[in-house]
């Protein structure tokens, strides 16, 4: 970028030209953005600095920033959070194994496109099924898992849904499991727009399986990496049906409750939309930030043009 | 390839179904089509089936949440009440959303300045409803003999005169009452060679205990027991025990926690947790695994809590194939003798802002207290029981004869249930406290932390101390925002 | 050639293309061994569809009884034709395609001009307008929720579909951030000659780039309409009269609030139902996801 001291560059004709059209292109989600979401945020901020109820006068109840500083000493609101950040383990885990199958799909196996399909099940199925099915799987006297357990090593295995600890691992591996068919696809999409030339040339050049991999299809799929990465990040930081689905009430000892569950408890349950919306607020700008430092960070290591 | 996955995978399916020997039921066979399809139908053939209209000019918006068998009589009612001023109205705009969105939605419509003429409010809400200036008093729209015919509780958990609730103007006729009732599995009884519990007289704590004992037992002889004298939820099959001890958890104006010096509740709840500690309840790990309520369908259980809601359920012999009846919870030795549960209800409102308050009046009169419709819900006409009827005189009357003659599947101690209601020598319930405050919040604390104990983890008395704080402050939140600015 | 024994093998590009390259049986054998490899696991994530359609011909009772048991015993027929006889079913699918269709269509448009835009032309605060479009999906739907149901309110919308299709029309961040990313892939060189040959930017898009965005479009398109398909939440905030309901809320009024009194083999059946035409069209679709486009000979 041009102007680190005082000297002005002009813009040519065609750069302007490209701007305006580009300016022109990105337009409509703007628009959409400022008819859409630019009240509803201001609302939020609004609300987010009362007591409001959704029955009580919204105006007459204004609190300044006490919302704020009361979630700063909310005990549940940090076990939320911390539980939030546990679940995001499921991110690195999610993404390799997607970017293994993918690959091995990508292979020219025999029915791939069956595979693919019986891969993207979880994310089309109903939630309800989904839920009762897994609420068996872990089940402590008489799930699969513990089954399993017991078939191998002869003690009873763990509660899976009702230890305050395990709990965390079992959802984990719900949320794994269902997200697994998204990343798929979307690494399939990535590994197809690698050029097969690259692959043949390295082979012919002697690079091993391992060294084609990490220089080849690593950083050329790492586009798609950064997309799942920041996606999942801002998805999980707003975790939320899992939770209600699971563990209905959070867990024992509210051990599995994620912020945004806590949003939905104090808001709707509990009648304090100005608290939930303060949380909201809290979590966009942490959301906010870390996304804006990928996104700073990202010029290390992912690739942007060919 | 795909397809001779596909045609292998289903051959195998019908195959495994036809070789296990399964039979096959139609749903008819099963009882299990939700709706008549005939009715179904024929409400889908006129058209939008959720408006019904008129010719007149005036537009009612009717907003609830019901189930799907509900629906159909309540639409049964609207129709009728059209007909009735087919001149006066163009139409009832009949809106129905689920019980858990309801809520947000009613505060969607409050933000949006866009409310339904009529909607419901529970006994919670009277407060904050009125003091927003939300619903109209229904004194000048409703006449005191429509309003005595209904159970003397539901008269008064809607009255408020500005400062309490329970005096003062009438703002909502109930949908229903119910309430948290206690049954008993009479196979097991028998099994037991014990006798019956006698609904005139409920079981003391004492008394409860070594029925209890006796019905849990190890029924297979493997060296686990797989039947249990009672089965407990925390979150509202809890409460009904500790009043059955006299307990209060607030103070009398309300404004007060107190459980960390409550005699009483300690009492209580150490019997309570006991029940698990001794082993007579299901341990908490393995009620995560499989709840009270399917272990008590399944009929591993001797004692369990039943609403006014899960009466029908209980009674199909297909959910539940054991003899049972109610009966009532124990009692403790702090209270005063009778036996308490909690009670629910929602109630019908009229915005203030309707254009129409005679019509919605009217309306909501007839939703309430119309004798075909009550005889309807009631199941004396149906054969099928939704709720208890809301004119008293019904419940006495007719109902109480369809259920003695065997006309109508209920059980046959359902004087247990009158008695809660309106409170006799040796019943008696009310509204939860937390029915009486904002929200809800304070409790939870409360009964998410009694499974420590029923672990072991922490004694009563510990935990009482413990807890006290914290559900002090979410009742000082409440309270603020009970009294919070209104509109 | 090499002879790797790692599981991780390298994409081989595109399986459509021909290529001179004989197939070792060393690595047919391999490609047998993934394939079950693979297939294995692709039977934990059809697990749940196996038993959805297993519980649908199941008795009330059998479904309650607590234990997981998998043959339905007696076997329930009939709920199938239930669903479908009743009309809410039928009209929540219509609704929903109501609102599948044009979202799709325009706001696949919109999310793929502005993506182009995004990714192959310059033109100053690029990173910033894309973060601040980003930033739009940080905040939880619950708190936006009840003003937008205020804006609608106020436009009158709420007696029709339009809360769930305009916001649509206007694009899809993630979309937009995907096909950016995936645009990072392919060579600017492209663009560059477009330029050359005197192409409009529009033109550029719509001839070259649209084209080569295919396999990532698809699979947007897929998520998008089975984050639609499956959205329960603004619908049923956003919707009043039952004759608009969509799909999934459709679906959830088969629930009774009192677990008892649910018909499970009824949702199940509505539910699996309801599954069909998107694994259906997930099918179909993959051609569309999977198959390579060749991007050599640029020169």
């Amino acid at each position: 970028m041009a102007g680190s001291k005082k000297v002005k560059v002009k813009m040519s004709q065609m750069a302007k030209r490209e701007e305006r059209w580009a300016w022109l292109f990105i337009a409509p989600p703007f628009i959409g953005f400022m008819c859409f979401m630019a009240y509803p945020i201001v609302f939020a901020l609004i609300v987010s600095c009362s007591r409001w109820t959704g029955i009580n006068s919204l105006w007459g109840n204004l609190v300044g920033l006490r919302n704020y500083i009361e979630i700063f000493q909310d005990a549940k609101f940090w076990k939320a959070m911390v539980t939030t950040i546990i679940y995001m383990i499921g991110i690195p885990i999610g993404m390799i194994l997607g970017m293994t199958i993918a690959m091995g799909l990508n292979r020219g196996i025999p029915g791939k496109r069956l595979l693919t399909t019986m891969y993207y099940v979880p994310v089309v199925s109903s939630l309800v099924a989904v839920s009762i099915l897994w609420a068996w799987v872990f089940n402590y006297d008489y799930g699969l898992l513990n089954g399993i357990y017991k078939a191998l090593t002869g003690a009873h295995g763990p509660n899976w849904l009702g230890d305050e600890h395990m709990i965390k691992v079992s959802m984990i591996i719900f949320m794994v499991w269902k997200g697994l068919g998204s990343s798929i696809i979307l690494y399939l999409a990535g590994l197809q727009n690698i050029p097969r030339d690259y692959y043949e040339a390295a082979e012919i050049d002697g690079a091993s399986g391992w060294q084609r991999f990490r220089n080849i299809t690593l950083p050329l799929l790492s586009p798609v990496t950064f997309y799942i990465l920041i996606t999942s990040l801002i998805g999980g930081f707003q975790v939320f049906v899992e939770v209600q689905v699971m563990a209905a009430s959070g867990g024992p000892n509210y051990s599995a409750a994620t912020v945004v569950f806590y949003l939905y408890e104090k808001a709707f349950t509990n009648g304090q939309l100005g608290y939930g919306s303060a949380i909201a607020v809290i979590l966009a700008i942490i959301i906010f930030m870390i996304t804006a430092l990928n996104f700073w960070g990202q010029n290390k290591w992912v690739n942007t043009d060919i | 390839m795909k397809k001779k996955v596909l045609a292998m995978i289903l051959a195998l399916a019908m195959g495994t179904a036809a070789l296990s020997g399964c039979q096959t039921v139609t749903t008819e066979e099963a009882g299990e089509t939700s709706t008549e399809p005939a009715a179904e139908t024929a409400a889908a053939e006129t058209g939008s089936a959720d408006s019904m209209k008129g010719n007149g000019d005036k537009t009612i918006n009717v907003f609830l949440y019901m189930q799907e068998h509900e629906k159909e009589i309540y639409k049964g009612l609207i129709e009728e009440f059209v007909a009735e001023h087919k001149d006066e109205i163009k139409e009832v705009v009949f809106e129905v959303t689920t019980q858990d969105e309801y809520n947000t939605k009613m505060i969607a419509n409050m933000t949006a300045n866009d409310m339904p003429d009529v909607f419901y409010v529970g006994p919670a809400g009277v407060r904050s409803f009125v003091d927003n200036g939300y619903i109209l008093p229904l004194d000048d729209y409703v006449d005191a003999e429509t309003i005595g015919k209904i159970w003397g509780t539901t008269q008064s958990i809607y009255r408020y005169d500005g400062t309490n609730v329970g005096e003062g103007s009438l703002y909502a006729l109930p949908k229903d009452l119910s309430c948290f009732a206690f049954a008993y599995n009479a196979d097991l009884f028998d099994a037991a060679g014990l006798e019956y519990p006698d609904p005139e007289k409920p079981y003391t704590y004492d008394e409860f205990i070594e029925v209890c004992k006796a019905l849990t037992i190890d029924k297979d002889g493997d060296g686990e027991i797989d039947q249990w004298g009672v089965a407990n939820a925390n979150q509202f099959g809890m409460t009904p025990y500790l009043y059955s001890n006299g307990v209060q958890f607030l103070s009398d104006d309300m404004t007060k926690v107190n459980v960390a010096n409550n005699e009483a509740l300690k009492n209580a709840l150490e019997f309570y947790t006991n029940l698990t500690l001794d082993g007579l309840t299901p341990s908490v790990d393995q009620d995560t695994a499989l709840g009270g309520y399917q272990r008590w369908l399944d009929g591993q259980i001797g004692f369990y809590a039943c609403g006014t809601w899960d009466v029908a359920a209980f009674m199909d012999q297909a959910t539940f194939p054991y003899k049972w009846n109610l009966c009532g919870w124990p009692v403790g030795p702090d209270g005063d003798g009778r036996s308490h549960t909690w009670m629910g209800s929602v109630g019908y409102c009229v915005s203030k802002t309707t254009e129409n308050p005679d019509l919605c009046a009217e309306l909501i009169a007839k939703l309430s207290t119309d004798e075909d419709g009550q005889k309807a819900v009631s199941g004396i006409t149906t054969g099928n029981s939704i709720q208890l009827p809301n004119i008293s005189d019904l419940a006495y009357g007719e109902f109480l004869d369809a259920v003695n003659e065997g006309k109508l599947p209920f059980p046959s101690n359902v004087r247990v249930l009158f008695g809660y209601f309106e409170g006799d020598e040796h019943y008696a319930a009310a509204l939860q406290e937390t029915d009486y405050t904002y929200n809800s919040e304070w409790f939870t604390p409360f009964w998410s932390g009694v499974q420590n104990i029923q672990r072991g983890n922490i004694s009563v008395a510990d935990f009482l101390t413990e807890v006290e704080p914290e559900m002090q402050k979410a009742l000082d939140n409440a309270i603020e925002l009970q009294n919070s600015a209104t509109n | 050639m090499s002879a790797d024994n790692t599981k991780k093998k390298k994409a081989r590009g595109n399986a459509q293309y021909k290529t001179d390259r004989v197939i070792t049986p060393r690595e047919r054998a391999m490609n047998i061994f993934i394939f079950i490899l693979l297939f294995l696991v692709a039977l934990t994530m059809v697990f749940p569809l196996v038993y959805m359609v297993l519980t649908s011909f199941m008795t009330k009772n059998q479904i309650l009884s607590g234990r997981l048991t998998l043959i339905p015993n007696p076997v329930l027929i009939g709920k199938y034709s239930e669903v479908l006889s009743k009309g809410q079913f039928i009209s929540g699918v219509i609704n929903t395609i109501k609102v599948e269709i044009p979202v799709l269509l325009i706001g696949g448009f919109t999310s793929s001009l502005a993506a182009f835009a995004f990714a192959k032309m310059e033109f100053r605060g690029k990173d910033k307008f894309f973060l601040a479009l980003l930033a739009t999906i940080m905040i939880p739907f619950a708190v936006v929720m009840i003003p937008q149901y205020v804006l609608f309110t106020k436009l009158g919308w709420t007696n029709s579909l339009l809360p769930l299709i305009i916001p649509g029309l206007f694009g899809n961040v993630s979309m937009i951030f995907f096909l950016r990313q995936n645009l990072y892939s392919i060579p600017s060189d492209l663009m560059d000659a477009a330029k050359l040959d005197g192409c409009t930017y529009f033109g550029t898009y719509w001839r070259v780039f649209l084209p080569l965005m295919k396999g990532a479009l698809g699979t947007q398109l897929m998520l998008w309409f089975m984050g639609i398909w499956n959205d329960y939440l603004a619908p049923t905030i956003f919707l009043r009269s039952e004759a608009n309901w969509t799909l999934q809320v459709v679906i959830r009024s088969f629930n009774s609030y009192y677990a008892i009194q649910s018909d499970y083999a009824l949702i199940m059946a509505a539910s699996v139902i309801a599954m069909i035409p998107t694994l259906l069209l997930f099918f179909v679709f993959q051609r569309m996801i999977i198959e390579s486009i060749a991007i050599s000979g640029i020169k």
